[in-house]
């Protein structure tokens, strides 16, 4: 079927671009932890340690995504795409306990100012690697919002705070030079306000598709309105669309003649179903009870 | 009517749920303030350490309560399915819950091995833990009954940490004991294992939550059963796809049921009422079922025709449906083989209920088609009860000549009964 196909090669590109910047945090942790060491910054090596949680929540992006492609079993009848659901909730969790720990460190600072290394080695990989985040986060949110990824898209919401922080230590130098040592504490809090509102945000999300919530409701509407838009159809009941991870499943109760036979309606489903997968290509499965007409007035 | 009713009922169970976590979180409240207002008191450090450990029996009970009270919601537009899975999320919770608390109890141990604590025989402290203990098992047997009943994960969760407590509470007396015949190193090695078991507890039920989560099908032997019940409804040719997935303390099914390609709509209705009702009555469980269905993809047809002789396929037709002597069953392969045999009609001599006795022995040797002239009132819509077609043997004389009509799509459904006095 040309419809699995289609969605394969998109779980598929997803995977591919988790898999592609996975590796370059991984290089980038890597990049940062050597320049650390060979320099001697300890901003540096702590940079390189946060990386890694970048990492881990890439990666369990990846599983997520990975874990959707397999086929349905008979344990898992309905396939394994709300592994990306489970995945990208995991990861709004770490970057909530992450946006919690930088708010509290950054608090404490207004306090106590820490004091800044005017090292230029530590402003060049700052720049190098805020450059990267930002593709990487450009990268991941065009793919996440193509294959219809929620977790692609908070993972891209990660790397744009890590632009910010690469900002921040740039930013730092010429507060010290200013003299207002309150602006980069704030700045922090800003931050850390952004990553728990995306963390927020995304794991609201994933928990409502976990809880089978509908699509947007115009979606849940054009669909209602694919399946009336054919002759023999006379009303649609008990529609119901629900999300899982990427894709969308669809049950609908639609009314016809009585009179018609099996084997008719058959034919007029089965060519509603096509046409609601080919319209919706996110739409998985479609299943759909015929009956007949309710109101048994017939002149 | 029969739906709305159940819908009342699941509200009941859940707002029965409800009542139970609702009732438990009190009774925790009570407890952890007790524990803690007596460790005050008589500045047992142990106590305070317990009330603290309270904390989270009261965040997981309240996580419970809520749970089940939002579930109880109707399904809206943004959720059509219901909000039963708010009740698996407090589930989960609960495990994270439990898991957490069995590491720290780890922790502790780990700690406590090398340098024991030194225990205090105050009477307040043992007395407390002997009230907590009892407590919880108290809430333990309830809310196992109560998720037992209401078949909810998360009260069934709930009952299983308060289980823990009163091991932990039984493991205090006995770590006092062993302290007092003097191997004090006996409490962490009882505390590492209550911590790997606790841990164990809420590994696996994190797992089931996300399971369930994941829209897997818990018990597979639902299945079988479901095929069973569906095909045993007469007019089911085959049942497949049937996809069963748990939403909180409820179950959602789809299935895929085969029938016979010309019946129509309506009659394929009653079918699907018959098949719905009787998966609801036999797994209580059940929320809704949305049944697909399709016309049979059978690819044998076995054709029975009325003759009045044994000669095989130059027997000649009998015009009778229930006096015929005979019937010759045909076995039509998609692929154009045939197969036959002759059967005798026993009910053929009989004066009354003859159509009724020849409509058993088809049914009986799983006949799918019958051509025939003359079929009476009565056996007409025996027939069609059995979902045996009926189609009109017209002019035909010559068996052959009718298979070779059938397989050409030629032959017109018989529409009435008809009969010659």
């Amino acid at each position: 079927m040309s419809a699995d196909d289609a969605r394969t090669a998109l779980l598929q590109k997803g995977i591919t671009v988790s898999k592609k910047s996975t590796l370059v945090l991984v290089a980038l942790s890597i990049a940062k932890g050597g320049v650390g060491f060979l320099s001697g910054s300890i901003a540096l090596l702590a940079d390189a340690a946060h990386t890694i949680m970048d990492i881990a929540g890439s990666m369990i992006v990846w599983l997520g995504l990975r874990l959707s492609l397999r086929k349905p079993t008979d344990r898992f009848p309905y396939g394994f795409y709300k592994a990306e659901s489970i995945c990208t909730l995991i990861v709004c969790i770490i970057m909530i306990v992450t946006g919690a720990e930088i708010l509290r460190d950054s608090i404490q600072r207004f306090y106590a100012p820490s004091v800044i290394s005017f090292r230029p080695v530590v402003i060049a990989v700052a720049i190098g690697s805020g450059f990267v985040s930002y593709l990487l986060a450009r990268y991941k949110e065009k793919a996440g919002r193509e294959i219809n990824s929620q977790g692609l898209r908070v993972e891209s919401k990660h790397s744009f705070a890590d632009v910010l922080n690469s900002g921040l230590v740039c930013g730092s130098v010429l507060f010290t030079y200013l003299g207002v040592s309150w602006a980069e504490p704030l700045a922090a809090v800003i931050i850390a306000l952004f990553l728990l509102w995306a963390a927020l945000t995304f794991g609201k999300d994933s928990v409502f598709s976990l809880m089978d919530v509908s699509p947007h409701p115009e979606m849940r509407k054009a669909i209602e309105e694919t399946i009336v838009d054919t002759a023999e159809i006379k009303g649609v009941h008990a529609l119901r669309v629900r999300r899982a991870g990427p894709l969308v499943f669809v049950e609908a109760h639609v009314e016809v003649d009585g009179r018609t036979t099996v084997e008719e309606a058959h034919a007029i489903v089965g060519e509603v179903e096509d046409r609601v997968k080919k319209k919706f290509k996110e739409v998985d499965s479609v299943t759909i009870h015929v009956g007949m007409i309710h109101n048994k007035k017939r002149s | 009517m029969k739906d709305r009713m159940r819908t009342e009922e699941k509200v009941r169970l859940l707002g029965k749920g409800a009542r139970a976590a609702r009732i438990s979180t009190y009774v925790t409240v009570l407890l952890t303030a007790t524990k803690a207002i007596v460790g005050l008191l008589s500045g047992s450090i142990a106590l305070l350490a317990d009330a603290v450990h309270s904390l989270s029996d009261i965040f997981t009970s309240l996580a419970v309560w809520l749970g089940m009270k939002l579930s109880q919601r109707k399904p809206s537009e943004r959720f059509s399915y219901g909000f039963y899975r708010v009740e698996t999320l407090a589930f989960m919770i609960v495990a994270i819950v439990v898991a957490a608390s069995g590491a720290q109890v780890l922790l502790e141990s780990l700690k406590r091995i090398p340098s024991p604590s030194a225990i205090s025989l105050a009477p307040a402290t043992l007395t407390v833990a002997a009230i907590s203990a009892f407590v919880s098992y108290l809430l333990y047997r309830f809310k196992s009954r109560v998720g037992d009943e209401t078949n909810s994960q998360a009260l069934q969760g709930e009952a299983k940490h308060s289980k823990v407590d009163v091991w932990s509470s039984a493991f205090v007396f006995a770590a006092i004991a062993v302290h007092y015949f003097g191997f004090p190193w006996a409490e962490g090695i009882a505390g590492l294992l209550i911590g790997l078991l606790t841990i164990r507890l809420g590994l696996g039920m994190g797992r089931d939550a996300i399971l369930v989560l994941l829209d897997a099908c818990l018990k597979p032997e639902l299945i079988s059963q479901m095929r069973q019940v569906a095909s045993e409804v007469t007019g089911v040719r085959g049942v497949h796809e049937i996809k069963v997935r748990r939403s909180g303390p409820f179950i959602f099914v789809e299935m895929h049921v085969e029938v016979d390609r010309t019946i129509r709509i309506d009659e394929a209705d009653t079918i699907s009422t018959t098949i719905e009702q009787r998966i609801k009555n036999m797994i209580e469980e059940v929320d809704s079922v949305t049944l697909h269905v399709e016309p049979s993809k059978k690819d044998v047809y076995r054709v029975a025709i009325p003759v009045e002789q044994d000669r095989g396929l130059d027997s000649r037709i009998s015009e009778h449906f229930g006096k015929s002597p005979y019937f010759i069953l045909v076995d039509l392969h998609e692929d154009g083989a045939r197969s036959w045999f002759v059967i005798e009609n026993p009910g053929a001599g009989i004066e009354r209920k003859r159509g009724i006795e020849a409509t058993h022995l088809l049914v009986q040797h799983r006949t799918d088609v019958l051509v025939a002239k003359e079929v009476g009132e009565g056996p007409y819509h025996a027939l069609r009860d059995s979902s045996i077609e009926i189609f009109d043997l017209d002019e035909k004389s010559d068996v052959k000549q009718v298979l070779q009509a059938f397989s050409r799509k030629e032959l017109r459904s018989l529409a009435h009964p008809r009969e010659t006095a």
